[in-house]
């Protein structure tokens, strides 16, 4: 919910956000719209190539998470020459006709097809991959010495053990939405869209509301009675970091806190309820090229020579913690660092679809676990609502 | 004496008259530069703006214009004209995938559905320019000996020879054009990524670079006269339907669409669509109810507290006075913001401090409020200073012949000084009305409008007011950025806040006559 | 003796009766109004930054978060408080002069579209100006396209439009205002031979001193408030943001709410707005009271 929040300050304000390149851009210059906070990374890693070539590479902090706006100012003339967004925008980027197809100048064997069914779209290729980041479990190993759970067996019963002796406040520390929830929903049966090797060919089939699930709807209501999930829904950090939980879902953007605040944790796979691996959505970071680009010729040789190359994406990933997309950069990450971790559960996640309906689903999706944490209706009846809404919405 | 006035009058005038010469210049050449820039609008604006002054400084008479022309012509450019043009944008559909204009939208579906052509070696080109007209053209062969000399809008096929043109990478002698070297090519790079050129077997060529060409077959075919997209595969063809898009007879859509006019359907949306009527209603209600209950709850705290601290035994007035008005002082930014964190759930302060564990903002009952707590936080201290200048104001013989007639403190308040305040205050009451209908900030910082309801898609929630849920409309994605709906229901707001305000003051100016 | 001593009892039982209630009223008024401004004192020195730990007197005390709010290069505080002082000031000063100059014409002269400006500017600020953010956007970069200095990033089109609002309800005020001052002092004034604006400038100005501070002063905060249109024009760059859009930064992530530097931020904001509050409420309460009765 709250990300919804964000996701609509940072797209009311960066809707009508400006490039400060609005002044007719000097040949020789290129503008790239990165994540606040990562100026600095991909300034540093298209430096060489700047030099050698003459170019001016301006790296703009400005959304980088979805559409940016970019309906509006792409063809106002305000927009960037290259953005990074998520590769579930894929679909609602395409369909504004926002952004340009990268088919020809993308190198397909450099990504695994996971990664490329991501940035896929009508049998065209939209974005260069640069890092996949997935959600994960964290363990408290203060709390819990054993280290990560290996079974949700063993998650439940050390949680509960620990709540009932007073000593934990909540079991897990997540946000209670379809994102951080979803490997828990996996893994009692429930999807979004129809999932067939990593493509979602349709979407009329939605799964929030599938018989497994409704079967074992009654768990999670007995789970967040029990605080193995917090009902006040506000990812208060500070219940794991202050050892008063023992698990919580983190990404590679949770790492730097953790550390500052100086926790032991480790980092695992989510154990499914019914045994095997839970699985998470995975993201793909790309970069993609604005239709209404200025530099096309420029933007495209940066892509090529520079976003395209495994040097890139490390740099990237190293500093935001996420695993790189690229196969020759992923090569030289330790396994046991947290990145390597990250990227070891990662391999058996599946990409969040990357279909334009995807923002119905949020929708009702949220809402649906919004009112389960509210306690206003049991999970499978809220479940079961969204999915017939949504339905509906889709004209299905 | 009186000549001097004389000279002083006459040197005044003619440098008045220069300075607002100047700057009525000064504008009329950004008009002018407006005008170069193919900006039409503020280019007719700015020198319109420019005649304007020099006619009221230099050569009018009428002195209320020299007043009121610089905040007019502001107010016009930042308020008027974007007011008309948010309404103008209500008859449109104007929302995600309705945004490029029709020609744009062609374009995309075209250039988007090109499936790429491997070629054994890469296409060169060579640039050329048409003495003539300046444009921008490329040269090239394809297949082997077939050369091709054409731009976006035409091709035409010419002889050349295929080893010369390997050694020299041109054909000679093409009349009327001359021929750019690759190092200049630069130049013309803006052109040059935007060229597409479409020979008679369908397949279309883009630069990739400055060098290269990248050939591709559109599945797309575009009839311009008879507005048909033909699907070159499957034979299906596409017109436009009434929403911006190309749609297939049997209901295929292709994206993107274009922003077209709709006519009145954002506004009977309104009613007909389950989906946005629902929670419009839910909201207006809310609305409605959350600026009655602020103003008024308000208006009686404030009223209250100014009769307890305007009595003559209290010394310390000037100090209650001053931190009572606090909350004025505060960025309500920053303060709502602050509220936020206080009301957090279980680790908030206040669920601390009372010992109570209350979902203030997860609740929709509770949300509602925590929002008229803060609303009423931010506006007691203005109720309280408008009341205590109001009773202020009350004679003081009417008080105390009503002391003197026996009256009790009770109906002295509720027969004498409750009247007599409503009707002072009145206009200021009305205003306040009118802002809290529309408190944005009070909201959207504490809540966002939420907690959400289930049944709207997620752009409507238990403490949404009217201009909350028309700004998540507008800029939320998952609603898909509906600015025309948003606009329409600005419409909607504005007429709802005036008609409230005319009448309010009407009946205040009503009241007044009365009595 | 005995007299004193119960004359002093009947005083104190006068006081209680009539004063005592009144001073515990105002007590929790005042605990009521300044509640989230002392937890926000609180929580500016409490160097965990966690809004779930928060004590009144924190435990924690430190004044690490102030260090972290002048060190931070991609939000640069100082840089924020600048570009709002400037755009504040410039535009507050602009909303007063063209305010003052519209509200004396419209209450000294008599003209044929007199009325029919004094219901426009009432009917305008109903519309919304948030929601017409978009256009503003427009034309800003349009203005761009011509006028690097006019375009968007820049601190001089917001000013503008700001000052576009003058004809709104400051100009009421000053009206309202105006409307108070006899007309005989503009016909002495005339009778010894002053022109129209040397009547404005020389004597009505200077009456007229009090209520400009007060519209200067609240126009000043409301443009400090603002931050949707300044988010717009201005953007989301670390070193062109003003305080309203740059602290919200600090707290609105999802993962790592940074409750800390946020309100420390927030107070440093705070304290010059009320402390510009304090010194002039006297000028302030008499221009809103004897306001609020002119209607």
């Amino acid at each position: 919910m709250k990300m919804q929040r964000l996701g609509v300050f940072l797209l009311g304000v960066s809707l009508v956000i400006f490039g400060s390149m609005v002044p007719a851009q000097a040949a020789g210059s290129i503008t790239v719209w990165v994540n606040s906070g990562e100026e600095a990374t991909y300034k540093a890693a298209s430096a060489a190539w700047a030099a050698k070539n003459g170019v001016t590479v301006n790296i703009v902090a400005k959304c980088g998470l979805g559409d940016c706006g970019l309906s509006k100012l792409g063809p106002a003339g305000a927009g960037p020459d290259l953005f990074t967004a998520t590769h579930d925008n894929t679909g609602s980027l395409v369909k504004s006709g926002v952004v340009t197809s990268l088919s020809s100048v993308i190198n397909k064997s450099a990504y695994p097809s996971a990664v490329m069914s991501g940035v896929t779209f009508n049998y065209h290729q939209w974005g260069i991959p640069i890092a996949v980041s997935n959600i994960a479990l964290a363990t408290n190993l203060a709390l819990v010495p054993s280290g990560a759970p290996k079974t949700w067996k063993e998650l439940e019963s050390t949680a509960s053990s620990l709540i009932s002796s007073g000593k934990a406040n909540v079991g897990i520390v997540t946000h209670l939405d379809g994102y951080f929830m979803q490997p828990f929903f996996d893994s009692i049966g429930g999807y979004v869209f129809e999932n067939k090797s990593g493509n979602y060919i349709n979407t009329k089939n939605v799964g929030l509301y599938t018989k497994t699930l409704a079967k074992n709807a009654s768990l999670m209501d007995t789970w967040l009675a029990a605080k193995l999930f917090d009902k006040s829904n506000t990812y208060d950090g500070s219940n794991f970091t202050n050892g008063k939980a023992p698990y919580s879902i983190v990404g590679p953007w949770s790492i730097a806190g953790l550390d500052k605040a100086g926790v032991k944790y480790e980092i695992s796979a989510i154990p499914s309820i019914n045994g095997g691996t839970a699985r998470s959505f995975s993201g793909v970071t790309a970069v993609y090229l604005n239709r209404y680009a200025k530099n096309k010729f420029l933007a495209k040789q940066y892509l090529v020579e520079v976003v395209q190359s495994a040097a890139f994406s490390t740099a990237i990933t190293t500093a935001n913690n996420s695993y790189p997309a690229n196969i020759e950069a992923a090569k030289s990450i330790n396994p046991n660092s947290v990145a390597g971790k990250f990227g070891a559960y990662g391999a058996v996640c599946i990409p969040m679809p990357n279909v334009a309906e995807m923002n119905n689903v949020w929708t009702y999706w949220n809402g649906a676990f919004a009112d389960w944490a509210s306690g206003k209706a049991k999970f499978g009846a809220a479940m079961e609502a969204a999915s017939n809404n949504l339905k509906t919405s889709l004209g299905s | 004496m009186r000549r001097l006035q004389l000279k002083n009058t006459w040197a005044l005038r003619a440098s008045k008259y220069l300075i607002s010469f100047l700057i009525a210049f000064l504008i009329l050449l950004m008009g002018v530069r407006f005008l170069n820039d193919k900006a039409w609008f503020l280019a007719t604006f700015f020198v319109i703006s420019a005649a304007l002054i020099f006619f009221t400084y230099s050569v009018s008479k009428k002195t209320p214009g020299k007043y009121l022309l610089p905040g007019v012509l502001l107010l016009c450019l930042f308020h008027i004209y974007p007011a008309f043009y948010s309404g103008a944008v209500a008859f449109t559909n104007d929302s995600n995938g309705h945004q490029l204009s029709k020609d744009q939208a062609i374009l995309a579906i075209l250039d988007d559905s090109k499936v790429p052509i491997e070629t054994v070696d890469s296409i060169r080109y060579t640039t050329l320019i048409e003495k003539s007209s300046k444009k921008v053209f490329i040269l090239f062969e394809y297949p082997q000996s077939t050369f091709w000399l054409g731009n976006s809008d035409q091709v035409k096929q010419i002889q050349g020879n295929s080893s010369e043109y390997e050694m020299t990478g041109s054909v000679p002698n093409i009349e009327g054009f001359e021929t750019v070297a690759t190092s200049n090519a630069s130049n013309y790079v803006n052109e040059l990524q935007n060229i597409s050129v479409t020979i008679d077997s369908g397949v279309s060529f883009q630069p990739q670079d400055l060098e290269i060409l990248e050939a591709s077959s559109s599945a797309f075919k575009y009839d311009f006269k008879e507005d048909r997209l033909t699907n070159t595969f499957s034979g299906e063809t596409y017109t436009p339907n009434g929403n911006g898009q190309m749609q297939s007879s049997n209901g295929d859509i292709l994206y993107p669409g274009w922003k077209a006019n709709v006519g009145w359907k954002n506004f009977t949306s309104i009613i007909t669509d389950k989906e946005i009527r629902r929670p419009l209603v839910a909201v207006l209600i809310w609305t409605f109810v959350n600026a009655f209950l602020v103003v008024f709850v308000g208006f009686l705290v404030g009223l209250i507290l100014a009769l307890i601290f305007n009595s003559p035994h209290l010394r310390s007035k000037r100090i209650y006075r001053t931190i009572f008005i606090v909350p004025l002082a505060i960025p309500s930014v920053l303060s709502v913001l602050v509220w936020a964190g206080l009301f957090t759930a279980e680790t908030g302060v206040i669920d601390r401090l009372f010992h109570i564990s209350t979902p203030w903002l997860t609740h929709p009952w509770w949300a509602r409020l925590a929002v008229l707590i803060v609303e009423l936080w931010s506006v007691f201290p203005y109720m309280f200073l408008i009341a205590t200048g109001a009773i202020q104001a009350i004679p003081g013989e009417i008080l105390e012949a009503a002391e003197i007639d026996g009256a009790s403190p009770l109906k002295s308040f509720t027969q004498i000084k409750l009247p007599l305040v409503v009707r002072t205050l009145g206009p200021l009451l009305v205003a306040s009305i009118a802002m809290a209908l529309n408190n944005f900030g009070a909201i959207y910082l504490l809540t966002g409008g939420g907690p959400t309801f289930s049944n709207s898609n997620g752009n409507a929630g238990a403490t949404d007011i009217l201009i909350s849920y028309t700004y998540k409309l507008a800029f939320n994605s998952a609603g898909g950025n509906n600015y025309g709906l948003a606009s329409a229901l600005s419409i909607l707001n504005f007429i709802l806040v005036g008609l409230i305000s005319i009448y309010g003051l009407r009946k205040m100016k009503t009241m007044e006559e009365i009595s | 003796m005995n007299t004193l001593k119960t004359f002093n009892k009947r005083k104190l039982r006068f006081w209680m009766k009539k004063v005592l209630w009144r001073h515990l009223v105002g007590v929790v008024v005042i605990a009521f109004s300044v509640f989230p401004l002392v937890w926000m004192i609180s929580g500016a020195f409490d160097v965990t930054g966690q809004l779930s730990t928060q004590q009144l007197i924190p435990m924690h005390k430190g004044l690490a978060n102030f260090e972290q709010l002048f060190s931070n290069s991609e939000k640069p505080f100082l840089v924020w408080a600048r570009n709002s002082m400037v755009v504040a000031l410039s535009a507050a000063a602009l909303q007063v002069i063209i305010g003052a100059l519209a509200a004396y014409s419209l209450s000294r002269h008599r003209f044929k579209g007199r009325k029919l400006t004094l219901t426009t500017i009432l009917i305008v600020q109903m519309f919304p100006q948030l929601l017409a953010a978009t256009t503003l956007f427009l034309i800003i970069n349009t203005f761009g396209k011509s006028f690097v200095f006019l375009g968007l990033g820049h601190q001089l089109p917001l000013i503008l439009i700001f000052a576009g609002s003058a004809l709104g309800v400051n100009t009421w005020m000053l009206k309202s205002f105006f409307d108070t001052l006899p007309t005989e002092i503009d016909e002495a004034a005339k009778i010894d031979g002053a022109g129209h604006f040397a009547i404005f400038s020389k004597i009505i100005i200077p009456l007229a001193t009090p209520i400009f501070v007060v519209t200067f002063l609240l126009s000043f905060i409301g443009i400090l408030n603002e931050y949707l249109i300044t988010s717009v024009i201005l953007g989301l760059n670390g070193d062109k943001m003003t305080i309203a859009v740059g602290l919200q930064q600090f707290i609105y992530g999802n993962y790592g709410k940074n409750w800390g530097p946020f309100t420390a931020g927030a107070l440093l904001a705070t304290i010059p707005v009320l402390t510009l509050f304090i010194f002039l409420q006297k000028h302030l309460v008499s221009g809103l009271v004897s306001g609020s009765t002119k209607g």
